[in-house]
């Protein structure tokens, strides 16, 4: 479903990522942790896209990457008609209904009739558990709340692969179970996702693999119980050590 | 112009003062005439001397330099705008007006007017191909001539409201020639000069006088012993010849000078009142502000977008046009550019005065409307156009679907401000001689010889546009604008 080939990335003179190369089967949910600043969000933008790269090659749902493509381009569109994204702040657009959130780029893009449109939010609105909320605005929903609406927005275009960026770091604590459930039965369902978290129960319990970023490679891959429990490196032990240690 | 005149702070008034008198004895304590004119009125009358623009020239320049020396003082011009010489003058700004005013009842119901200086005669000009013989063939027909003249008076007396106006001697020949008037009567010191001349090859002027005036110095009321003065130095030079001379070195010698004085003129006979008949002429005139602003902001706002998206998200040469079409439109003025549209572009488009009143105004506000835009597209967080990315929506899309209804919401006060205030900058095209709300309180101010009633009229017009419009502009913003009513402090 996704193969990444040496992938390099640069901010001015600063190394993002250096030769990142890995493999995703369908249906595999990874979770991608390590320490702030590593590189691991860049490396999920730079899958589907939102960010460029500069060396380096990308297949994913059945598109090919490759560095200095057009913005606007149709290689692009069709990318992310195929590949799901879902931000850390939600950025649901705020003068739209839940509803309009998602039913606006099945209707624009993809020229879905709005009746079918309509229906099909509807059902999404149910699977993340906000069948009453249609008609509410952002500003009226609580932060659990527009991240499942954002979630349902990004599956209303039927995508092959979900990318989620930290996306219960904004939340109370409270409100990320209604997220992360939401999240398991989708990966209980087949979805293909990566997942950049910092939830150790996330990693351990949801997820089939882990991949530990730092400073721009992969430094562990494995599945929960290895990585997790058995960190072989360095960083990876400190990262989960640090996580692992009692709250005062 | 007359109220703005008459309410601005007056600098620079003479010891004499508009109501005591005295300002014969202040002039000689003085050693100074000091009299208000207007360079706008141009050739012959008084003008910048084309060799040296910071001297002023013409013919009541040199009569005045000789009534002066008559009074044994020196003489000085002070400049003013024409329409404002007589109100500026009951100030006390100056001590006397020597600009081409004529004689005429109404004149001297308010002013002192001195014996004349200046025999005029009212000329008709026409293009060569017109049937017209005489003022009185003009029914139905678009007239222009100068504000405030007795031309002016001449045709409302013949045909209402129907005449066009104008402030300088050239736009109304040059509105006959393209064919957006059918006939100009002015003195024919200006007929002569501007008419019919060689740059006017399509224009004639008719040969027959439509009427004879004259022109004469202004003086306050309180002065008889300045006006007797005056009258002295006048008929001196009129006896030892001199002002024959000034008037042969102008070239403005002729017959009609030696021919008995003409009647005074009497044109619209008295003053106006206040009467439905006003009121329905400012409504429509209120009219005319509405159905101008509307269009232009609606020409403003269409244009004001394009530009701010192409200043933004634009490739360079796009994004360098929109800058120089921002900063030229709002570094330069409204009014130079409302006559670049009428009168220098006219060969190229030959455009109606509403046409070109709501062009100009459009696209004057549309550099404003650009950057509310801009600023408001600037204001929205970069995770909109980047979740909007992420879902496959395309550039044009994501302007359409995501970025420009937010940047509208945010937009929508300034809007509202700039509506306001385009409402009232659209007095400004009554210089390409639309009749609007502010032209049409000047014109009652002139005919009621007071400002208050018109004034007050004109301004309860401009707010019953305005506050229902920004009412309407307040509605919408809470409906837009949900997520964004503020805390309490």
């Amino acid at each position: 479903m996704i193969s990444v080939r040496s992938l390099c990335k640069r901010h001015g003179a600063r190394e993002v990522l250096v030769g990142v190369t890995a493999e995703v089967a369908r249906g595999e949910t990874i979770a991608i942790v390590g320490p702030s600043g590593g590189g691991k969000s860049t490396l999920l933008r730079c899958l589907n896209y939102l960010e460029a790269f500069d060396q380096g090659q990308v297949e994913i749902a059945g598109v090919t990457l490759v560095p200095g493509m057009a913005g606007g381009g149709p290689v692009l569109r069709a990318l992310r008609t195929r590949v799901g994204m879902v931000f850390q702040q939600f950025h649901l657009f705020p003068h739209l209904t839940a509803e309009a959130n998602i039913t606006l780029a099945p209707r624009v893009v993809k020229r879905t009739p709005p009746a079918a449109a309509r229906d099909r939010a509807h059902a999404l609105l149910a699977r993340v558990g906000l069948a009453d909320r249609a008609g509410a605005y952002p500003h009226e929903l609580s932060g659990g709340q527009q991240q499942r609406i954002a979630i349902a927005r990004a599956l209303a275009q039927d995508p092959d692969v979900m990318l989620f960026d930290e996306p219960t770091s904004a939340l109370d604590p409270e409100m990320r179970d209604d997220v992360i459930d939401v999240m398991r039965g989708l990966a209980d369902g087949g979805m293909t996702m990566l997942v950049v978290t910092h939830e150790m129960q996330f990693a351990h319990d949801i997820a089939s693999r882990v991949w530990v970023i730092d400073r721009g490679t992969i430094a562990e891959d494995g599945p929960p119980a290895q990585v997790v429990d058995h960190p072989q490196t360095q960083v990876a032990r400190e990262f989960f050590g640090r996580l692992r240690r009692p709250a005062p | 112009m007359l109220a703005i005149a008459w309410l601005a702070g007056g600098a620079g008034c003479s010891d004499g003062g508009p109501d005591h008198g005295g300002t014969l004895a202040a002039i000689r304590a003085r050693g100074e005439l000091t009299w208000g004119a207007d360079v706008q009125g141009g050739e012959p009358y008084v003008y910048e001397d084309p060799a040296q623009p910071s001297h002023v020239i013409g013919f009541e320049v040199d009569i005045m330099a000789a009534v002066a020396r008559r009074l044994g003082v020196r003489s000085r011009m002070v400049q003013y705008s024409w329409p404002t010489l007589v109100p500026s003058l009951e100030r006390g700004d100056f001590d006397v007006i020597a600009n081409g005013l004529e004689a005429t009842a109404e004149r001297r119901a308010r002013i002192l007017l001195s014996e004349p200086y200046f025999v005029y005669a009212e000329t008709l000009t026409v293009r060569t191909d017109s049937t017209v013989r005489s003022v009185f063939d003009l029914a139905g027909q678009r007239v222009g001539t100068l504000n405030q003249t007795y031309a002016y008076d001449i045709l409302r007396m013949l045909y209402g409201e129907a005449v066009k106006v104008y402030d300088g001697n050239e736009e109304p020949y040059k509105d006959l020639e393209l064919g957006r008037s059918d006939a100009v009567l002015l003195d024919n010191i200006i007929a002569d000069r501007y008419g019919c001349t060689p740059q006017h090859p399509a224009l004639k002027c008719l040969p027959y006088d439509a009427a004879r005036g004259v022109y004469v110095i202004g003086i306050r009321k309180a002065d008889p012993e300045l006006k007797a003065a005056i009258d002295a130095a006048l008929a001196g030079m009129r006896g030892d010849g001199e002002l024959e001379r000034i008037l042969r070195g102008a070239r403005l010698w002729d017959a009609r000078q030696t021919e008995t004085w003409p009647a005074e003129g009497h044109a619209t006979g008295q003053t106006r009142r206040f009467d439905g008949e006003m009121v329905v002429q400012f409504l429509e005139a209120a009219w005319v502000t509405l159905e101008l602003s509307v269009l232009a902001f609606l020409l403003a706002v269409p244009i004001g977008m394009a530009l701010a998206v192409a200043r933004i998200y634009g490739a360079g040469p796009a994004r360098q046009a929109a800058r120089l079409y921002i900063e030229l439109f709002r570094g330069t003025p409204v009014l130079l550019q409302l006559f670049v549209l009428y009168y220098g572009f006219a060969q190229l488009v030959n455009l109606g005065p509403m046409q070109a009143a709501i062009l100009g105004l459009g696209l004057n506000y549309a550099a404003y409307e650009a950057e509310v835009y801009r600023g408001a597209l600037l204001a929205i967080p970069r995770g909109q156009s980047e979740a909007s990315r992420a879902l496959g929506l395309g550039p044009a899309q994501t302007l359409r679907h995501v970025l420009l209804p937010q940047a509208l919401r945010l937009a929508l006060p300034p809007m509202t401000n700039d509506f306001v205030s385009l409402l009232k900058d659209s007095s400004l095209v009554s210089v390409i001689t639309v009749i609007e709300l502010t032209k049409r309180m000047t014109i009652a101010a002139v005919d009621m010889r007071g400002w208050i009633v018109p004034g007050m009229l004109c301004a309860a017009m401009y707010l019953a546009l305005s506050v229902p419009l920004s009412e309407l502009a307040r509605r919408l913003e809470r409906r837009l604008a949900r997520d964004q009513r503020p805390l309490t402090l």
